[in-house]
């Protein structure tokens, strides 16, 4: 063997330890039978003489006219007694104010706006600014155009009420509107995967990042750690990164009909935002170096985490890289070839577990069955999503080496929602409002 | 949906059973029954029976592993593919330096076997425990899985059918994995990967594996799982069409070996055994050669095949076991170790069969325990004769033509004079001395190019022939055999009649 044989074994090794560890943590919720109800949520009805906690539920929204009025009165149709639905708006987008106003209208009792005055804006800052505003015993975070699964306050307050340990639980995420830009499938297959597998094996082994939203806090951990981190541009990772290291007990719920419901970006600029936002942010975590306090196979596994844009660009690059070479050069010993074939074989089985991913979508969605557009689609993203994917990790390192640190906003539409776009007529609020409350009492 | 859902409720995990009192027993008892059986394939393995040629075959081909780093000593020919052999050079690599050498090369690799048997038993008894048989039809399982004289003549042989056996019995055994976990179902992908990546043929056992995948594993998880076993096993078992195609010997061509060649060759070209039950074919000389060993344990396979549905624990075995006599009626090539691949089928269907017995038949009129007695009393006496088989037939040292021949030559052979040479002798040759390009096994020397162009002239360039039984069988693949023995001297001539080796120095 030469020199190049050995580098290239190397990276056939690489490659296939990164493909092996990504379906197994991809395939937790089939590891056994059982699993799956493990991570089922409990109930939606009041505990028989317990007190359910109180609850707030943060929406920052910035420019989200087109989404929040109806996220917010989704929420205030939980009927979960004593629950506050808070928000957080900026100063400067009056847009997004009377979207608010309009179901604080409706709901005064229920619906609290805070307004964000901090400069320059962002999700933490929001945040952070909301929760001195908000004195209950359990604080959730939910994006301005998410979708609730109906009763989802009661079940969380149960996760609460039965195990005391319980400093967070985080609740599943699907992107459903699988019609939109050519990733959206992939997206939405990537999302279900890492709230039903993913999430829940790390939650398993002992440390996972804190989702974006439908995560529900003790706000007595959230105040052990001081909040959000306000220069944070992935907060979520942050405070889950922090949390773990004060030994907080983090729980993830998921069933394919609870999962909230929220869109993909509506472009490919968009996705790159988004990506180059969480990739920086994972970065400034590793760069703030207080995962270094957490125990070594926690380190390890935040590292799988937070490391893990940088090993799936490798692999991303090595996968073909590795191919082409054997196709190119025919000085390669016969076993050298084979090696570079088994980390494809690995890619294999995490396609059955995309498949199976985006048939539960499906069937959840409308209960269709998986088409073969679908699955066209499926694997023809697969490199120009990972090309994105690495484009945004060259962005995301770009920026921080520059000191950028500037909060890029993924934009919403709408597109999951059957009248997007729209801003909705109050009297149909008001409808809607009375049908809410005749069907909570039946 | 209603808000009043309520969650399915978690599947109780399964518990252990609790530990009764002489829990130990069982186990206890078996591991006695599975060193009795390895004894008995211990003993004299080395000795008896005398090497065959093919061996010979995997044993030089473990051998030029080891010492050419080539799958074979002459053109590999994808007539098997090469897992079987890659083990056995591993094992000879690391055991080589403290376990005691045969008489002969093939003799020292059947230590291999051994342990493979071993290995297979335990695995066929956990197998058996997963799938819920008593430690009586898991004893009743190992035992006519090891203790037929066939069985034993037919597990001592260097023969990779013995190697994918092994693989089977895993593959089943992770398949029957009571908690059902994805991995389980990976490992048993992988290990029915290797099985068939020993020996082609037992892919035939494929559907085996997967409706016992099928049926352990719960609506809950199977899409996924089985959708990955199929992946995975694929995927192992592709790599060795890989290794055909990088090597561009995938399709056949002018001037190389091929896969799809050889593949054609073995299910198309070459020689069918004729019908097993019309007097006078191979198949069934071979019947009778298997019958004179052990006629019980035939008709064992077929009556596993016939009655394991009436235990539902062996409906997986039964199929095996039909797939095996089914395919043994065509009219296809026979290898002798064709039953290999059934017996571990036919114990834990027979095994199966005794546990349902054992379990359900509560006659009314006599004790509770008369089942048990009844089947400990059945495998008892089939022990006692097939023990007393083992002893008449595989114990005592047979005589052994072959090693007398390799001995002569190694006293009196030029060894700078090439040999034509049955495949059992080639290693023990070039241990004594022969270049190995100067040893040649005796079909090669019309078939394989690279041959045919070291001794152009053919059989007229070698120096001694030393003619075996094998070799006299083989006859229509060597033609040319009467005319190069009418152009040679007989040196040296051991053992009698059929059985008899002798050497010539041929005078081209």
């Amino acid at each position: 063997m030469h020199g190049i044989d050995y580098l290239f074994l190397l990276c056939v090794v690489l490659t296939t330890v990164a493909a092996v560890q990504g379906v197994v943590f991809n395939s937790f919720r089939w590891h056994s039978p059982g699993n799956a109800a493990k991570m089922s949520w409990s109930g939606a009805f009041p505990v028989d003489g317990g007190v359910m906690p109180s609850m707030a539920i943060l929406v920052p929204a910035r420019h989200e006219e087109q989404v929040l009025t109806e996220t917010l009165l989704k929420l205030c149709h939980q009927d979960y007694p004593g629950l506050v639905v808070v928000p957080i708006v900026g100063h400067d987008d009056p847009g997004t104010l009377a979207a608010a106003e309009a179901a604080a209208y409706l709901y005064p009792e229920i619906v609290k706006i805070v307004i964000d005055h901090s400069w320059p804006k962002s999700k933490p800052k929001a945040l952070a600014s909301a929760l001195p505003e908000v004195e209950t015993e359990i604080v959730g975070v939910l994006d301005a155009e998410d979708d609730v699964a109906p009763g989802l306050c009661y079940r969380v307050a149960n996760e609460f009420l039965a195990d005391p340990e319980i400093d967070v639980v985080q609740g599943g995420v699907h992107l459903v509107n699988l019609e939109g830009p050519w990733f959206a499938i992939r997206n939405a297959v990537e999302y279900a995967l890492w709230y039903s597998s993913r999430l829940p094996y790390q939650a398993h082994l002992g440390f996972m990042p804190i989702g974006g939203n439908t995560c529900f806090f003790r706000r007595s951990a959230v105040d052990a750690v001081g909040g959000w981190d306000v220069e944070s541009l992935a907060e979520d990772a942050d405070i889950g990164v922090r949390l773990a290291a004060t030994g907080a007990k983090v729980t993830v719920r998921y069933d394919e009909a609870l999962a909230t419901r929220e869109e993909s970006p509506p472009s490919t600029s968009g996705l790159v935002r988004q990506r180059v936002r969480w990739y920086q942010g994972f970065i400034q975590i590793v760069r703030k170096r207080e995962w270094r306090s957490l125990s070594l196979k926690r380190q390890l596994l935040a590292l799988v985490t937070l490391a893990a844009p940088f090993f799936q660009f490798l692999s991303a690059l090595m996968l073909p890289g590795i191919l082409l070479f054997v196709g190119l050069t025919r000085s390669l010993s016969v076993d050298l070839v084979l090696a570079a074939f088994v980390p494809l074989f690995v890619e294999l089985v995490a396609l059955v577990l995309e498949f199976d991913a985006l048939a539960r979508l499906r069937r959840t969605e409308g209960g269709k069955r998986i088409r073969v557009r679908d699955v066209f689609w499926l694997i023809v993203s697969i490199i120009p999503y990972q090309l994105v994917m690495g484009l945004a990790l060259v962005l995301a390192v770009f920026r921080e080496i520059r000191g950028n640190h500037s909060w890029a906003k993924t934009e919403h539409v709408g597109s999951h929602r059957e009248h997007s776009g729209q801003i909705i007529d109050l009297r149909e609020l008001e409808r809607q409002k009375t049908s809410a409350s005749v069907k909570a009492y039946r | 949906m209603t808000l009043l859902e309520v969650p399915q409720a978690a599947e109780a995990p399964l518990a252990r059973q609790p530990k009764r009192y002489g829990a130990w027993v069982g186990p206890a008892l078996l591991a006695i029954v599975v060193a009795g059986l390895t004894f008995v394939h211990a003993f004299n393995l080395f000795n008896n029976p005398s090497p065959t040629d093919e061996e010979g075959t995997y044993t030089a081909q473990a051998w030029a592993l080891i010492h050419l780093d080539k799958l074979a000593p002459y053109t590999y020919w994808y007539d098997h593919p090469p897992l079987g052999w890659m083990l056995l050079a591993l094992w000879r690599t690391i055991t080589k330096p403290f376990l005691p050498e045969g008489p002969t090369a093939v003799a020292t690799d059947r230590e291999f076997m051994l342990v493979i048997f071993a290995a297979t038993a335990v695995f066929l008894i956990l197998l058996a425990r997963r799938l819920d048989f008593s430690w009586l039809g898991a004893g009743v399982a190992v035992v006519i899985f090891g203790l037929s004289p066939l069985a034993v003549y037919l597990q001592r042989l260097v023969e990779l059918d013995n190697i994918a056996v092994f693989f089977l019995v895993v593959s089943l055994f992770f398949a029957a994995d009571r908690r059902r976990r994805l991995g389980s179902a990976v490992l048993s992908a992988l290990a029915l990967a290797a099985s068939v990546l020993s020996v082609e043929t037992a892919i035939l056992y494929a559907p085996v594996v997967l409706y016992l995948l099928w049926r352990r594993w719960g609506r809950e998880t199977r899409t996924v799982t089985i959708a990955t076993f199929l992946v995975v096993s694929g995927s192992a078992g592709f790599l060795y069409l890989l290794y055909a195609i990088s090597k561009n010997e995938f399709i056949p061509g002018p001037g190389h070996v091929s896969l799809l060649g050889a593949a054609y060759w073995q299910l198309v070209q070459r020689v069918p055994s004729g019908h097993i039950y019309v007097a006078g074919t191979v198949a069934n000389q071979l019947l009778h050669q298997w019958m004179s060993f052990d006629p019980v344990i035939l008709v064992l396979i077929v009556a596993g095949a016939a009655l394991g549905w009436l235990s539902r624990s062996s409906w997986p075995f039964a199929l095996a076991l039909l797939i095996g006599v089914v395919m043994s009626l065509r009219n296809g090539y026979l290898p002798v170790t064709y039953p290999v691949e059934l017996l571990p089928f036919a114990g834990l269907a027979m095994g199966g069969i005794a546990d349902t017995l054992v379990r359900v038949w509560r006659p009314r009129s006599a004790p509770r325990a008369t089942s048990i007695v009844l089947v400990i009393v059945a495998m008892s006496t089939l022990s006692v004769t097939w023990v007393r088989g083992n002893v008449a037939k595989l114990f005592p040292s047979i005589d052994q033509p072959a090693l007398a021949a390799e001995h002569w030559m190694a006293a009196h052979g030029d060894r700078n004079l090439p040999v034509l040479v049955g495949d059992s002798m080639w290693v023990d040759l070039v241990h004594d001395g022969w270049q190995m390009n100067r040893v040649v096994w005796f079909y090669k020397i019309n078939t394989d190019p690279e041959v045919e162009k070291r001794f152009p002239a053919g059989w007229r360039d070698m120096g001694y022939v030393i003619v075996t039984p094998g070799m006299r069988a083989s006859q229509s693949s060597i033609p040319f055999l009467p005319i190069m023995i009418a152009h040679s001297r007989l040196l040296a001539s051991f053992g009698a009649g059929g059985a008899a080796v002798a050497i010539y120095r041929v005078h081209g």
